[in-house]
């Protein structure tokens, strides 16, 4: 019963960052600009930022989905919504008005709040439920393990 | 052949996904810039086809040499 707990928790964490990264790179620019908004980063480090999450989301979110890696994956995703958390908090706490997220891109819009910050933390507590695992059921390394 | 390593099939994995991205920017990019050029064409009231480089042809250097200048800009219909 755990296990196919895990496999749903990483089919929904996977997809879902499949679907984040995939509308990043596809809504590119007010991407950038939300990242400028959030004023966390130096202004030399915006664009590389926002230009290198995206695909590391995807890939991430592809290599979980299929079980690739699942333990690196799962780490790396903790460590990416461990990042927005980081990024959400000081504006919380100064209680600036930034507006859309820019989690989905320009799929759906969801305003940075308290809500944004608790769905940020249920996501990071379901990864590292991932990363706490030591078996995983239909995962591409069992097919590797098995095969090799 | 050597059988590649998780970390490098990883980093082909990571610069696909950067492939993709350079991919959708420069469709992107290529969209926008025929919806300019479209706009221009419509604006001037003519068919010709305006070629990169000629965007706003009044305004370029060379038609600032030894003439007067002279700026107008009709909008569409009018």
């Amino acid at each position: 019963m755990k296990h196919v707990f895990v496999l749903l928790v990483r089919l929904v964490l996977g997809s879902s960052f499949i679907l984040s990264g995939i509308t990043k790179i596809l809504d590119l620019v007010p991407f950038i600009q939300t990242v400028a908004r959030f004023n966390v980063l130096p202004a030399w480090a915006v664009i590389p930022f926002s230009v290198f999450l995206p695909p590391l989301e995807l890939v991430f979110g592809i290599s979980l989905l299929f079980g690739y890696l699942t333990r690196f994956s799962s780490l790396m995703i903790a460590c990416l919504i461990m990042l927005m958390a980081v990024a959400i908090v000081p504006q919380l706490l100064g209680g600036s008005e930034i507006g859309d997220c820019g989690c989905f891109g320009g799929l759906m819009d969801s305003r940075v709040d308290i809500n944004l910050l608790l769905r940020d933390m249920l996501l990071f507590a379901l990864a590292f439920t991932i990363f706490c695992q030591k078996q995983y059921i239909y995962t591409f390394d069992s097919y590797l393990d098995k095969t090799i | 052949m050597k059988k590649p390593t998780n970390l490098t099939i990883l980093l082909y994995l990571i610069l696909a996904a950067f492939a993709f991205e350079v991919f959708v920017l420069a469709r992107q990019n290529m969209l926008l810039k025929r919806q300019l050029y479209s706009g221009l064409a419509q604006q001037k009231g003519n068919d010709k086809e305006i070629k990169e480089g000629m965007i706003l042809p009044s305004l370029s250097l060379k038609n600032f040499e030894n003439k007067e200048f002279t700026f107008s800009y009709n909008r569409p219909g009018e």
